[in-house]
Formats: C-alpha cells, sequence, structure tokens
C-alpha cells in the first residue's frame, strides 16, 4: 500500500434534489417523444416525397407525350379555333341582321311611282314618304290603306305631316309611320 | 477539473435529455416543417398537373374525333360570309351577281372608311364596331331599275353568303322611264382570323350544336361571289410552335 493511494468511503454518486428529479423525468419522457416524432415523421416525409416525387416523374413523362400528340394536331386545332372564334362574329352579325324589304313592301302597298314622289328613312324604323295624288278619292282609298295596315300590325304610328292641293287639283300628302323589321335570317 | 467531472457526472442525464431535446426540436423547425411545405406544394402542383394531362387527354380525343373535312366545308362557308380581310373584291362581285340576278344596273359602288393606309393595329374600331365586336367597311351602291326588282335586291342582300346590312337607302323616281333610282347605303363585315393558338394545356371544346345550327344556317346561304379555298384560311393560321417550352405561361 503507498503513501499515494487512498480510499473513499463516500457515495460517489450524489443524489439530486427532488425538483430536480421531477425534472429529470419530465426531460426523459420529452425526449422519447421527441425523438419518436422526428423519426416518425422524418419516415413519413421521405415515404411521400419519394412517391409524389415518382408521381410527378410520371405525369412529366405523359404529359410531355401528350403535348407531342397535340402538336401533330394543330392544323386541325387552329381550324377549329379560328372557325369557332368565327361562328362567334358569325352569331353577332345575325343578332343585328334585319331585313328592310317591310319597308318597301309597305310602301307600295300605299303607292306606287308615279303617286309615289318621295321615300326616305328616319330613325327609329320609321319612313317618310309624299304621295301625288290626282283625286280626292285616292286620297281616302289611301288613309283606308293606312288604317287597315295599322290594324295588320304591319305599321305604328301612322302620321299625316302635310295635305296640299296644287293649282291642278293634285293632292299632295306627306304621310310618317314606323315599320316592324323581322330578322332577316 | 475536479469539479466539472462532477458537475457532469451530477448532471449527466440532463445534458444527454438535453441534446437530444435540441436535436428534435432543430429537425422539427429545419427539416420537418419546411420538408411539409415542400411536399404540400409538390402534391399541390401533382394535383394540377394530374388536371392539365386530364384537359390534354381530352383534347386528344376531341381532335381525334373532329372531321377535318367537315371543319374545313365549315371554314370555308364561315369565311365566305366574313372574310378575314376587308376583301373589297368579293364585295363588288357579290353586288355584281346580286344586282345581276334580279335584273337591274349598278349606277355606281362608292367606299367609305376603307383606311387601306392604315395596318390593322393602328385602326380605331367605330363605336358601332365595338358594339358588334366586327369590323365594318361601309360602302353604297346605286341601283337603277323597276322598284320591285329594288326591292329584291334589298330583300335579298341580308340573305347571301357574304354578309351585308343595310344601314339606309333612297328611292328616288323617274316618273318618264318608271325606273327607280335607289341608294343604298351598306356594311359588309371582316373579321381576322386568331393570330396564335393560345397555350397548349388550354381547354378545347368540340363545336355545340347552337354554332353548328348558325355554321348550318350560313352554308345554306346562296354564295353570289367566288368561294375562297380554305387553305388560305388554315395557311394564315400560326402552326409554329407555340413556344420551347410549351407549358410556359
Amino acid at each position: 500500500m503507498g503513501s499515494g493511494k487512498s480510499i473513499n468511503l463516500f457515495d460517489a454518486k450524489v443524489s439530486l434534489t427532488p425538483i430536480w428529479q421531477v425534472v429529470e423525468k419530465y426531460l426523459l419522457i420529452s425526449r422519447q417523444y421527441l425523438l419518436g416524432f422526428v423519426l416518425i415523421a422524418g419516415i413519413a416525409l421521405m415515404a411521400t416525397y419519394g412517391v409524389v416525387r415518382f408521381r410527378i416523374t410520371q405525369l412529366d413523362a405523359d404529359q410531355k407525350q401528350l403535348t407531342q400528340i397535340i402538336q401533330t394536331q394543330q392544323v386541325k386545332e387552329g381550324l377549329l379555333l379560328a372557325l369557332r372564334a368565327r361562328i362567334t362574329s358569325l352569331k353577332k352579325i345575325l343578332d343585328v341582321q334585319f331585313s328592310v324589304a317591310p319597308y318597301i313592301d309597305t310602301t307600295l302597298l300605299l303607292a306606287r311611282p308615279p303617286e309615289l314622289t318621295s321615300f326616305s328613312i328616319g330613325e327609329k324604323n320609321t319612313v317618310q314618304i309624299s304621295v301625288k295624288l290626282p283625286t280626292i278619292e285616292g286620297a281616302v282609298s289611301l288613309m283606308e290603306m293606312v288604317v287597315k295596315l295599322v290594324n295588320e300590325n304591319r305599321i305604328r304610328n301612322p302620321n299625316l305631316t302635310s295635305l296640299s292641293v296644287d293649282k291642278e287639283g293634285l293632292i299632295m300628302m306627306g304621310i310618317t309611320y314606323s315599320v316592324l323589321l323581322t330578322p332577316a335570317l | 477539473m475536479r469539479l466539472i467531472r462532477r458537475i457532469i457526472r451530477l448532471y449527466q442525464s440532463f445534458i444527454i435529455s438535453g441534446t437530444i431535446v435540441l436535436f428534435c426540436l432543430i429537425a422539427i423547425f429545419v427539416g420537418i416543417i419546411p420538408g411539409s411545405k415542400k411536399i404540400y406544394s409538390m402534391v399541390t402542383g401533382m394535383y394540377e398537373q394530374m388536371k392539365t394531362v386530364q384537359l390534354l387527354r381530352e383534347k386528344i380525343n376531341i381532335l381525334n374525333a373532329l372531321d377535318t373535312q367537315l371543319l374545313e366545308s365549315y371554314a370555308a362557308a364561315a369565311i365566305s360570309a366574313v372574310p378575314a380581310e376587308k376583301s373589297l373584291g368579293t364585295i363588288f362581285s357579290t353586288i355584281d351577281g346580286l344586282t345581276a340576278q334580279e335584273g337591274v344596273a349598278v349606277g355606281g359602288i362608292s367606299l367609305s372608311s376603307i383606311g387601306s393606309v392604315a395596318t390593322e393595329a393602328a385602326q380605331k374600331l367605330s363605336k358601332e364596331e365595338q358594339q358588334i365586336g366586327v369590323n365594318i367597311v361601309p360602302f353604297s351602291i346605286v341601283v337603277v331599275g323597276p322598284i320591285e326588282q329594288v326591292r329584291n335586291v334589298v330583300e335579298k342582300a341580308v340573305k347571301i353568303r357574304r354578309l351585308f346590312r343595310i344601314r339606309n337607302f333612297d328611292l328616288s323616281f323617274d316618273n318618264k322611264t318608271g325606273t327607280t333610282k335607289s341608294t343604298i347605303q351598306m356594311d359588309a363585315y371582316y373579321v381576322p382570323l386568331p393570330k396564335s393558338l393560345g397555350k397548349i394545356t388550354d381547354a378545347l371544346k368540340p363545336l355545340s350544336d347552337d354554332e353548328i345550327r348558325i355554321i348550318n344556317k350560313i352554308s345554306a346561304l346562296p354564295l353570289v361571289t367566288r368561294d375562297i379555298p380554305v387553305s388560305s384560311v388554315s395557311a394564315q393560321m400560326q402552326t409554329e410552335p407555340r413556344s420551347m417550352d410549351p407549358f410556359a405561361p
């Protein structure tokens, strides 16, 4: 036995205070849960990433292949798109396409050349005509025809704008009325 | 030194547990949370791409089902009704054919607002053009003949394949000859062709019943002008690749 050697008779493990022992206990539990969570979450994330990555690669390949197929049919696609755009324009045009023949039809029912001396179209589908009639009977007949056309709903709002008799006894009448226009097509 | 050893021995379990907890927290904030966000965005993108692929599949099915010959005949009818440019030649020839059919003489044709100097981009659309959404070429014709024939010209002018609209007209009567001289103000239409196809991932739908009804109605109209070959339609369409990256926005 050398003089440098000594025997420690005290307890080598110094115990913690009760508070620290509680803290240590919870720290151990937390450590286990956290470690478990990190491991499980990590594995789940890696697995999900792998699956998603694989699916995206597949989709990329599909998309590339489909794009190539579509590009081979670009002319057909262009034809369809151009046609659709033109049909849209055609529809808009057809919506504003009205036959104006009723202007002349109704006027011809009232008077014909040479009695009909002038014809003009005003706003809101109105027609203004001037008629030169040789007899008063002709003027009465004209007015009866105007009433008949109103009753038949072919013209609206007739107005006698002027009435005069010249030196030769000819009756000059000015009439306006509006016409019901129908779509041309 | 002995003191440090003593402290380490005393707090050994604290140090190990603390290190593990710290490692876990760093892993959560540096790895798991950003990784989750990344995967979430990848999944979102994947669903978008799945929709795109589905759309492309449907587009291919639609394209495969299209009858090219039928489309070309529809396009020919549409382009003859409303050309891609002013096409003054078809206006003249249509008026010529129409008046010849009805046996009246054309006293004159005048065009206004031709805009031949301006480029398409420089031209400003009139209020009316903006309302209808198509370009208009206004012109007027003087027609001489019996009133019944003039009436037929007015009637048929809006029922022929080269679509016209009658804006206004006035009549004057020559009592000696019994002829009617009529000045008819008309509009012809034109619509430039689309300059690009759009994105390859844009949805494509076949022609609807309503669209087919309209094109059939147009096809049924009599054509009194020479037909324009449909090859000029597709030839003017842009068929070059849209871009190097077809999915680029």
